[in-house]
This record gives C-alpha cells, sequence and structure tokens, in this order.
C-alpha cells in the first residue's frame, strides 16, 4: 500500500513568486556519540587557523556529497570543515541520524543554531539549551554561533525577527548571552543578522554589535552577505562597518548569495551565487580581520555541488590571499 | 531612552503585526512595505513547510481554503517546538481541536493531516535506547519505535482530489521506517491494531499477554485468537514492525535499531 503522496520535504520553495525565499531550516539529522574533539584556540596572531573552507550541511547535499566523500573530489577542493544545524538534526533517528553521523564521522563540527531565540521578548527555554548542549557535546562540536535577533513571542516564529538597536536591548540580550554561555559552558558566537526594518533605534547596527559583544564577552560570527544586505538596504558603507568590528572577537565567517529586488533592496535568501560584491567584501574583511574559518551557505535552489565547491575554492583563494578566478587549486592552510 | 517594559512591548507588537497582516501597528522608523517584507517571509516560511508536509489536504481542499485555515493556524497558535521539522506535528494537533463543522471543512480533514504528518512521525522517529530483548526473555516483545499506528473513523489514505469520502468507515493504518529506513505503509484489521495497541500500551507483557488480554475482551479463547493472529504477527515480524532475539528474522534486520553508523 503506498500514500498518494509521498512527503517532500522542503529545501526550495518556488521560483518566482516574489520574495519568496528557500527555507532556512531543512530536514536533515540526529547524532552518534562520540568524543569532543579538540577544541582550537581562538584564531589569534602566530597560529595556524585549523580550517578555513566550509560549506553547510544540508539536506539536499547530502547523497551527492556522500558520492563525492567515495569518489573523490578530483580538482576541486574537499571543505575542511562542515557546519550544521543543530534544529535540524537533534533527537532524530533514521536516515538523518545516519547522514549526520556519516558527516560528523569525517569534519570537523561547527553549529549554527536557529531557535534560541537570544534577543527574544519571553523567558530563554533552558531545557532546549540544555538539549543544545547534549547534540553540541554528541558531536565534538568546535564552534557554537546563534544569531544576534529574536524568533520567538510566546511560541516560534522560525524565523529572524530584528532585536532593536537599543540600551535597554543590550542589557537584557547580554543578560540572556551570559546565562546561555555559563549553561553551554563554553562561549557563543553571535551573528550580524539581515534586516529589514529597524523599530526606534537608540544607536547603530556596529554599535549594537560591540556593545553586545563587549559586554557579554562573546564571538561573532561575520556574516559577509548580511553586511552587504543591510549596506544596500539601509543606506550604509560596509567596508567601515567591517573596519568597526572587533576583529579578535570574529570566530568565524559566513557568505552567502542574496536576491536583488532593486538597486536599493535585497533579500537575504542564501539561494544564489555568492555576487562579486560581497566576494570584495570577504577580501576587505581578510584584509582587514585578517583571515577566518567561513562557511558557504547554500540554502535552496541548489545547483550541482561541484558548482559550490567551485566558490569553495574561491573563497580558499581570498583567504589565501592568493589570485582570484583560477578554480581548481586547494587553498593550503592558511597562517596568520 | 527605551524601558525595558517598553523594549518587551515593541517586541511583541513586531512579532504580532507579522503573524496577523491585518494588524495595522505602527512602529517608529519602520515603513509598511519594510513590515510588509517580514510578513511575506515568515509566512513563506511557514507556508514551504507545511505544503510539503501536508500535499493531499493542501489538493484537496484547494489553494484559497488551505491559506485560509493556514492564516488562522499562524496566528492563533504560539508553537512550542524549536524545532521546526517537527511543527507539523503541532499543525496536527491544532487542528484537532478546531471545529471543522462550524468552520465548513470537510469532518475527516483533521484526520487526513495527522495521517500525512504520521509519516514524518516514522521518518524522524529517533532509534531506541533500549537493547532488543536477549537471552531468556523469550515473552518479551520489541517494536520498532518509528511504528506510528492510528484507527481512524475515515478511510483517509484513499483521500485525494479526485475521491473523498461521504462516510465514515473504521480505517486502521500504519507506517514505520524499513531496515533500509525507507518509509512503508500498512493497512490492519481493527482486530490487529487491538493488539499492537494493547502491545504498545504494556510491552513487557508481550505477544502472549497482549493475545490473552484482547481474548478476554472479546471473550474468546487466546490459543483459538492466537492461531487466527498467526499469519498477522508472522507479517510483521517480517516486516521489523515486531522482533525479538529468537525469531527468525529478528532485531538484527529491524529499522528499530540502526547499527549500519554505528562504530
Amino acid at each position: 500500500m503506498a500514500r498518494a503522496s509521498a512527503v517532500a520535504l522542503p529545501d526550495v520553495s518556488s521560483p518566482g513568486d516574489g520574495l519568496t525565499r528557500p527555507l532556512r531550516y531543512s530536514y536533515n539529522l540526529p547524532l552518534v556519540p562520540r568524543a569532543p574533539r579538540e577544541l582550537p584556540v581562538t584564531p589569534a596572531s602566530n597560529t595556524t587557523v585549523p580550517h578555513s573552507i566550509g560549506l553547510g550541511l544540508r539536506r539536499s547535499l547530502v547523497e551527492e556529497w556522500r558520492d563525492l566523500e567515495q569518489q573523490g573530489y578530483g580538482n576541486q577542493p574537499r571543505p575542511e570543515f562542515i557546519e550544521v544545524t543543530p534544529e535540524n538534526w537533534m533527537g532524530l533517528g533514521g536516515k538523518f541520524r545516519r547522514n549526520l553521523a556519516y558527516f560528523t564521522e569525517r569534519y570537523p563540527v561547527y553549529a549554527h543554531g536557529l531557535s534560541l531565540s537570544i534577543g527574544g521578548p519571553t523567558e530563554l527555554d533552558m531545557a532546549f539549551v540544555d538539549r543544545l548542549k547534549t547534540f553540541l557535546d554528541d558531536c565534538g562540536v568546535i564552534e557554537f554561533s546563534e544569531h544576534l535577533s529574536y524568533c520567538t513571542d510566546h511560541g516560534h516564529l522560525y524565523d529572524l525577527m530584528p532585536i532593536p538597536f537599543t540600551e535597554a536591548a543590550v542589557q537584557r540580550v547580554c543578560e540572556r548571552i551570559l546565562r546561555v554561555q555559563d549553561r553551554l559552558k563554553r562561549q557563543i558566537a553571535l551573528e550580524n543578522v539581515s534586516f529589514y526594518a529597524m523599530p526606534a533605534p537608540e544607536m547603530t547596527e556596529a554599535e549594537f554589535i560591540c556593545a553586545v559583544l563587549e559586554r557579554a564577552d562573546c564571538k561573532l560570527l561575520l556574516d559577509i552577505n548580511n553586511v552587504w544586505v543591510n549596506s544596500v538596504n539601509h543606506g550604509y558603507d560596509p567596508k567601515a562597518f567591517i573596519e568597526a568590528m572587533p576583529g579578535a572577537r570574529v570566530a568565524y565567517q559566513h557568505i552567502a548569495g542574496h536576491l536583488q529586488i532593486s538597486d536599493r533592496q535585497i533579500i537575504d535568501t542564501h539561494g544564489t551565487d555568492v555576487s562579486d560584491p560581497v566576494w570584495d567584501l570577504l577580501a576587505h574583511a581578510q584584509a582587514t580581520l585578517g583571515p577566518r574559518p567561513t562557511v558557504l551557505e547554500r540554502d535552496g535552489n541548489f545547483p550541482p555541488l561541484s558548482s559550490l565547491l567551485g566558490e569553495l575554492a574561491e573563497m580558499g583563494h581570498i583567504l589565501n590571499g592568493t589570485a582570484r578566478g583560477t578554480p581548481g587549486d586547494a587553498p593550503a592552510e592558511i597562517t596568520v | 531612552m527605551q524601558s525595558q517594559q517598553e523594549l518587551q512591548e515593541m517586541q511583541l507588537a513586531f512579532a504580532a503585526a507579522i503573524r496577523d497582516p491585518d494588524l495595522d501597528t505602527h512602529f517608529p522608523n519602520v515603513s509598511p512595505e519594510q513590515l510588509a517584507v517580514y510578513r511575506e517571509l515568515f509566512w513563506d516560511n511557514l507556508k514551504a513547510l507545511l505544503d510539503s508536509a501536508c500535499p493531499v489536504a493542501r489538493d484537496v481542499l484547494g489553494q484559497d481554503t488551505w491559506n485560509m485555515l493556514l492564516g488562522r493556524f499562524w496566528k492563533e497558535h504560539p508553537a512550542s517546538t524549536p524545532e521546526y521539522t517537527r511543527m507539523p506535528f503541532e499543525f496536527a494537533d491544532w487542528i484537532a481541536g478546531q471545529n471543522l463543522e462550524d468552520g465548513g471543512l470537510p469532518l475527516w480533514l483533521a484526520e487526513l493531516i495527522r495521517w500525512e504528518v504520521a509519516e514524518l512521525g516514522a521518518m524522524f522517529a529517533p532509534e531506541s535506547k533500549d537493547a532488543p530483548p536477549t537471552g531468556s526473555d523469550i515473552s518479551a516483545t520489541h517494536i520498532a519505535p518509528s511504528l506510528q499506528l492510528h484507527a481512524f473513523a475515515w478511510p483517509v489514505h484513499r483521500i485525494g482530489k479526485n475521491w473523498q469520502p461521504s462516510s465514515p468507515e473504521t480505517t486502521c493504518l500504519a507506517c514505520y521506517r524499513t531496515a533500509e529506513l525507507d518509509i512503508a505503509f500498512m493497512e490492519l484489521t481493527p482486530l490487529g491494531t487491538a493488539l499492537l495497541e494493547l502491545l504498545l500500551a504494556e510491552p513487557e507483557a508481550g505477544l502472549a499477554g497482549a493475545t490473552r488480554q484482547l481474548a478476554d475482551a472479546m471473550g474468546t479463547d487466546a490459543t483459538a485468537l492466537e492461531t487466527s493472529m498467526a499469519p498477522f504477527i508472522d507479517d510483521l515480524y517480517e516486516r521489523g514492525v515486531l522482533g525479538n532475539t529468537h525469531r527468525k528474522g529478528g532485531m538484527e534486520h529491524s529499522p528499530a535499531i540502526d547499527t549500519s553508523e554505528n562504530p
């Protein structure tokens, strides 16, 4: 007996309908207990950056990626680490668990959470934080990051709302970050998010982020694409923004593609190739802050994996300070 | 300067404005167009998930009714799971609590959606933490943790765009993960369903215990019942829905314990 229609799990929304954007979440999943990996030191002068080019693990990429692991990467670079979304893998069995285990056994793992709602208006879900800790420990996660935003009211909305850039919000967010770091027994990294509205700000985005990082003593996940998206949507200088970030706190970086609606509006889709301005900004971040491990995020409208590996090669050239536009050479380990 | 209370109120109002596009809320420094971007992004995110989790319900209801239903859910239901992929279960629970008749919706809708998300339940179910019964414990029977067992009032598995039931018809359905980790479906008799429900409620009593209980409830002889159900039970073992170490094709072939990736 079969169902009329099997569940087709979403990665991509149908193209071409307005702002429709691929899902930030995908059905991936869970965990095989294993020994935590040795924790690397936050990049600093004269230390080796352990991982430079990373790729976000997605359900839609798993099958093709497994094939490449078995057949070899040819002249394309193998990702040096993966980034997983805990909420897409926690507590699941079956193929999800099998696929996650396959990749966590083969790669250093970074984790990028979605549902913590660190800036949320209601109580932190500490039971969820405890489950997160189990996941991070079981997968040997090296860096755990979340979004400097909120995604809840009295329930989950599963997407990112902007925290008002106010002193009250800095205080509230910092208090919550400290509680989470205390419970997770690790420093976390917060990502500068793309935002499309900012109710009643008292300070700039850069001031808000710097205040939070400093007062909560946490790290930054610098999302280069979001810097570009916000700089266009809100009319600021993206290079000056990056220069204003505290370099020593940058744990790692994201790059991704976006959807250009007009010359003054961009939607952060993660559904296209990385654009030239974002590559240029990555190079600027590399020159300003030094090289950092960087993850390519792709959440929909998936091209063949070889296309993403081509972008990883490009990323490697930039992080390595070598010439761009000569795809095919895997980057060497980078030293700062 | 903003107070903590003002911050909280503004954040809740912002979320409420995203949930309900009819709310005419204004925020300082935010244009209606900017708010509309959020409404559209969040709505698309919700819709992509529930469209894919419930393709039959969406098809049968048609886009307008389906969207109206999702809109009400989005506005009224504060989802409690941090895991987005589990949200369809909350949708199924929510719709089960709605008065379908008053809403002009088909009476079988809640059961159809429950059956559609059961497939996700079978896909997501974690492997059992308990070891399958071993040694002398031959009475214990292991049930695949992925088993989703449902007794419905309507034949939901036959519902599609071209056919909907006009009267109820007791329908017992199950789905589970196979040894290959794919999802398989079964239609069961009410008797078989009752036996599995007893087994799920009291696994330590084992198959023999469940059969005795069922025979008592029916006022029949346990041995006769066991004989008549033997083909069904054998089929369940064959499929790996049931398992123990003393049956051919026991748990080593069961989807319940995934040993393929464990070191």
